[in-house]
């Protein structure tokens, strides 16, 4: 198989994990002796018609897997053509990529051949030859292998930015439905073990500068939306579990998308992009909003028709208005339609001016979601309908839905609108 | 009305707004010029002299997020800049110094909205800029052309020297070009697209991962384009393999679910 067939077959196997993130970890240049740098906030060189960002060179080393997961393109049991690179072959399309600008660094993951350490063995082969034979400055995301031993682990977090080990499914029931090979537990025993050698290293570079470092821009994770018929509520605790118990920066929810040789026991229909969307926005909340896991999961699935914050002041109009003017920061991460820098920038517009709903405009802040929710410093009508029983209909009118951009992207492969 | 003639450069309006606002000169009384300079001071490098520093009449203080937005906004391509800069400068001086924070004011609204813009042009050239390598006199040299919306060669200079400090490379653009050779950054004046060097042999193997990639099942068009604009596409060699994809992607989908119904559950 000559490299661009390989390129194709192993570029095609890895585009279902959503991960993309180049950021997080800065590396400088100071010396100037080596090649790439990375600056600490994320670079997308390009976007495919799917919307989605091209930042790494996202590649499998190889799609043979001796798993049988299900939802998974890659497993054994998947009628598709399997390519292999060779360490050279990885290591000389990422510099060749990376010199031209193309990708801010490499994503490598792998299907699991013999055994997981094996496995691993062979990612880290890559990541150190870019390391250490060619002084690779820039974003490695390496994938950590559940059940790979500790000391591969400590050396893939020496040579890489980020690791992330999958928990593909939110609980062991899914898993033993679809993947029976994986087990929660191995794969959370790699997530405790990177944080514990995360901390470690934090610990040890407060008292030696020098102490290296350990996959600086920390782990992350993927689980996979829409094929089992698992409740957001649930994928929702599993997500917030993560977080707090092994510090992720990222999950990421991954809407199940047709593959080529699918297994008859998954649904044959479009990806639920609207409900990826709805479970990035309640983790959203989650993070940056000051919103409690039990807030987001008052209701066992997330309302397809208003998004998380607006479905959760409908729910709680007592909370309601908010006096922009007055209110604290806690109040008015709360408010629907208004962004956490929003937030930040009236608290600074109004100790020298008071905002009216004009104002509000100004900040492109959702107006149509927002007014219901607040009073400003002129007077605004629509705070009046805050106790009408139709308030969710009259913010979002109904028929309006399929105008969303993901109700459109769900149209646009059936081609019908 | 005072007609001012300054080149386009922060400096040069910073030397003039220095002296028109120790004379007190209102910014309606100001017709700002920008003098047909020679191109040189477009990616001149700029001293670091701060507003404050006056030789004669009382020391002005500018809040330094002011010098800041207005290094950026310096390199917007709309000339109307260098007014709003100075109401702002005399209103910050005058009225209240705390003005950039009324984000809603305005001016401070378009200023920034100006900051933005050139921020984000700066930003889209780090990622949209596209390397070639050639060859010359036995050694490789990367060379990119590429067409920014505001001057902000010499703003993201830096951020190539550091990624690629062991290239020798260039980077054209019509309004300035800069070349690096390992040790130092050098800017001379802009050149034609004609210039640029047509096609590298690594294109082929990105469009093959490019529309490997891509995920035919959540086709987001107007996503792409919001994020990539089509202006830059002449400067992207992938973009060239987007029309087929879309036009396949319905069928491979179905195909793939199509297969699947047919097998024996």
């Amino acid at each position: 198989v000559d490299l661009t067939s390989k390129l194709r077959i192993l570029a095609d196997a890895a585009k279902y994990d959503a991960s993309c993130a180049s950021s997080g970890a800065k590396r400088s240049n100071s010396s100037g002796k080596k090649l790439g740098s990375n600056s600490g906030c994320g670079v997308c060189h390009s976007y495919t018609p799917d919307g989605r960002c091209i930042s790494l060179l996202k590649i499998l080393l190889t799609n043979y897997c001796i798993y049988d997961c299900a939802f998974c393109v890659n497993r054994i049991s998947s009628d598709i053509p399997r390519a292999r690179f060779t360490t050279d072959e990885i290591v000389g399309l990422t510099l060749d990529f990376y010199r031209r600008n193309y990708v801010e660094g490499l994503f490598l993951s792998s299907g699991i051949l013999q055994s997981p350490d094996y496995t691993m063995e062979q990612l880290i082969a890559v990541a150190r030859a870019l390391r250490s034979e060619h002084s690779f400055g820039a974003y490695i995301h390496l994938k950590a292998i559940p059940g790979a031993s500790p000391l591969l682990l400590e050396e893939a977090g020496r040579w890489a930015d980020r690791l992330s080990a999958n928990i593909e499914l939110p609980t062991q029931s899914d898993l033993d439905q679809l993947a029976p090979e994986k087990k929660v537990p191995l794969i959370e025993g790699t997530m405790h073990q990177i944080r514990a050698k995360a901390d470690e290293s934090r610990a040890e570079r407060k008292k030696h500068r020098r102490a290296p470092r350990f996959a600086p821009a920390g782990q992350s994770t993927q689980l996979i939306v829409g094929a089992t018929p698992t409740t957001d509520s649930v994928i929702l605790r599993t997500a917030d579990r993560l977080y707090s118990n092994y510090s992720l920066k990222r999950v990421y929810y991954s809407a199940f998308s047709p593959i080529p040789s699918p297994d008859s026991r998954l649904p044959l229909s479009a990806p639920p992009l609207l409900r990826e969307h709805r479970l990035y926005q309640a983790d959203w909340l989650l993070r940056f909003y000051d919103f409690s896991i039990e807030e987001v999961t008052e209701t066992s699935d997330l309302d397809a028709d208003h998004d998380p914050k607006l479905a959760w002041a409908l729910r709680h109009r007592e909370f309601f208005p908010i006096d922009v003017n007055r209110a604290s920061r806690e109040a008015l991460l709360r408010v629907p339609g208004l962004g956490y820098r929003n937030v930040d920038r009236i608290l600074g517009i109004r100790r020298y001016h008071r905002l009216t709903l004009a104002d509000l405009g100004k900040l492109r802040a959702a107006l149509t979601r927002l007014k219901p929710f607040v009073v400003t410093a002129d007077f605004n009508p629509d705070a009046l309908a805050l106790d009408r029983l139709d308030l969710g209909d009259r913010i979002v009118p109904p028929m309006q839905l399929g105008l969303f951009d993901a109700g459109a992207v769900l149209s646009a492969n059936t081609g019908e609108l | 009305v005072r007609e001012i003639f300054i080149s386009s450069t922060f400096v040069s309006w910073q030397c003039a707004a220095r002296e028109l606002l120790h004379g007190g000169v209102s910014p309606a009384e100001i017709i700002w010029h920008e003098r047909p300079a020679a191109q040189a001071s477009l990616f001149t490098r700029e001293s670091d002299r701060p507003i404050t520093r006056s030789p004669d009449g009382p020391i002005l203080r500018v809040p330094k997020r002011f010098i800041e937005i207005a290094r950026r906004v310096a390199r917007h391509r709309d000339s109307r800049k260098w007014a709003l800069l100075y109401s702002i400068l005399w209103r910050i001086v005058r009225q209240n110094r705390n003005l950039l924070a009324i984000r809603v004011d305005d001016e401070v609204s378009r200023l920034l909205r100006m900051h933005w813009e050139v921020g984000t042009d700066a930003h889209r050239m780090k990622a949209l800029l596209r390397f070639q390598r050639v060859r010359e006199d036995n050694e490789e040299i990367y060379v990119a052309w590429y067409k920014p919306d505001h001057y902000v060669v010499p703003l993201v200079a830096p951020h190539f020297t550091d990624k690629f400090a062991s290239m020798r490379w260039a980077i054209f653009t019509p309004d300035c070009c800069a070349h690096w050779d390992g040790k130092a950054i050098r800017f001379s004046a802009g050149v034609d697209r004609r210039l640029a060097p047509q096609g590298d042999e690594l294109e082929d193997l990105w469009r093959t991962f490019y529309r490997a990639t891509f995920n035919p099942a959540r086709l987001s068009l107007k996503t792409m384009r919001s994020q990539m604009p089509v202006r830059f596409w002449e400067n992207l060699p992938e973009t060239d393999t987007i029309a087929d994809a879309v036009r396949e992607a319905p069928e491979t989908v179905e195909g793939f679910i199509g297969r699947s119904r047919k097998q024996p559950s």
